[in-house]
């Protein structure tokens, strides 16, 4: 036998005893990266979710931007009387998880139940990232109307109470999405407008539940 | 013999190691590019809102040479209507809660409008005309290669008041487009080819509405500017009409708004072709 295919009698032997090592292995991390989203999911709702109290906490009139009872296809703004954290970054997963929440009158939900906040960060220059779990978009329903109404009580409950904002990304399961539910344009930047503050209200509704 | 077996065999499992490295990277890629990333990332470049942002999608924008400037463009009559069914096939759009899927009611609405508008005089071209899928791309390209033609989406909603109907533009003051759809050199991207045409086809939406709202009880008097997507891609005026909706007590009671959606649409785009002549003389 030559020298050569000895060479190569060995290298293919070590090749193989090199697989039954190494393919165990690389198995076990491709199973283990196939569970992974599911699990930084939950390690993200695990940081959002559950103290939406914070030590800077003030009580103050959230104003917030549900479907409008008279007006159809537009919002309308409601004050609650709730405590909101001085962070912004803490404020809007505040706002947010209200919105999301719901009105007190529940016609007027403009996001479905069951959605949830995964992740709010602000970038610099006023620039916001909402990025909430897929419900959003499969519990959305379809619509221009209904998935501009919900865009706008974001953007302008988001705007009206954290007035250095000015533009909204929002992302679905962290990613972003074509659209919202089918029809609403979400690859762009909304911009932000604080909106122009309702005429003072006779009451107030009570803090939404949570 | 004995020797050269050991070093063949490092090697090999050298080899090895470094294929399952590889492929071990490859499957452990991160977010995609058009995710903005946490601030403590670092990767997402502080923005100046006036300025677009970097890259948001891993589109490839195709570049399209910019319409003519509307005042200046040698299209003068409105030949062509470009009426599209909207959803089809995989994408139902939305379903009521007695069964009516959006797709069915908007191809059987877009039929009776097409009938009107033949005629009409006009010419029309459906952007589907059974149950197929159709990209909002296809259907874009579709519309583009018309001359003189204006874009029409019909949808039926999930939300309003039964029997009201809405006329919708896309708004480009609502949105700032990510980074590879911004013009550049003159040239303007697929995905912002309606930008010129914004106030076109606002007039046309209001036109429409101004009919929509003389029929259907219920419906707003002014068209609304929304972040439409299909709307975005089109290089002529174009408009989306939103019936409401899919939760009628049955398909008839949506059917019976064909006959008058098509008069309203008829008479606006008759309205708008007037209008158009006159400003692109
Ligand atoms: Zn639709």
């Amino acid at each position: 036998m030559s020298r050569r295919r000895k060479i190569a009698i060995a290298t293919l032997v070590a090749l193989v005893a090199a697989g039954v090592i190494y393919l165990p292995g690389l198995y076990q991390r491709v199973v283990g990266l196939r569970r992974m989203p599911v699990s930084e999911e939950a390690e993200r709702r695990a940081v959002i979710e559950p103290p939406l109290s914070t030590s800077t906490d003030q009580p103050v009139k959230a104003r917030m931007f549900w479907a409008s009872a008279t007006v159809a296809g537009t919002v309308d703004e409601t004050d609650v009387d709730t405590k909101l954290s001085a962070d912004p970054v803490e404020r809007g997963k505040q706002l947010l998880t209200a919105l999301i929440a719901g009105p007190p009158d529940p016609s007027r939900r403009t996001l479905p139940p069951g959605t949830t906040l995964l992740e709010f960060y602000l970038l610099p220059e006023g620039t916001a990232v909402a990025d909430f779990s897929n419900t959003l978009s499969t519990a959305m329903p379809s619509g221009i109307q209904s998935e501009q109404l919900a865009v706008e009580s974001i953007g302008d409950t988001l705007a009206a109470n954290i007035p250095a904002l000015r533009r909204l990304k929002i992302l679905i399961d962290g990613q972003e999405a074509k659209t919202l539910a089918g029809h609403i344009d979400l690859t762009g930047y909304f911009m932000l407008h604080a909106p122009t503050p309702a005429p003072p209200a006779t009451g107030t509704d009570p803090a939404p539940q949570r | 013999m004995l020797r050269t077996v050991p070093k063949a065999a490092r090697f090999a499992t050298f080899l090895a190691l470094a294929v399952a490295l590889a492929a071990f990277a490859k499957t452990g890629g991160g977010q995609s590019p058009g995710v903005p990333s946490p601030p403590q990332t670092q990767s997402a470049q502080p923005q100046n809102p006036l300025k677009p942002p970097p890259p948001a999608t891993s589109q490839t924008p195709t570049q399209q040479p910019a319409p003519p400037p509307p005042g200046q463009a040698p299209r003068r009559t409105i030949q062509t209507v470009v009426l599209d069914p909207a959803h089809g096939g995989t994408d139902e759009g939305a379903h009521g809660s007695t069964g009516i899927v959006e797709k069915d009611v908007t191809l059987a609405l877009a039929q009776v409008v097409a009938a009107r508008l033949r005629r009409d005089g006009l010419r029309v071209v459906m952007t589907r005309t059974g149950d197929q899928t159709v990209s909002f791309d296809d259907r874009a390209a579709t519309a583009n290669a018309q001359v003189s033609a204006i874009f029409l989406s019909l949808h039926v909603g999930s939300s309003g008041q039964v029997g009201s109907a809405s006329a919708y533009y896309y708004d480009f003051s609502q949105i700032a487009p990510s980074g590879s759809q911004a013009a550049a050199h003159g040239l303007l991207s697929w995905e912002l080819a309606q930008q010129p045409w914004q106030s076109y086809s606002r007039r046309l939406a209001q036109l429409l509405q101004a009919e929509l709202s003389a029929r259907f009880r219920g419906s707003p008097d002014l068209p609304s500017g929304a972040a439409i997507y299909q709307l975005r891609e089109l290089n002529e005026p174009a408009v989306a009409v939103e019936i409401e909706n899919v939760n009628a007590p049955n398909a008839d009671a949506l059917q019976s708004l064909a006959a008058p959606l098509a008069i309203s649409i008829s008479r606006a785009i008759q309205s708008f072709r007037t209008v158009y002549a006159a400003e692109m003389r």
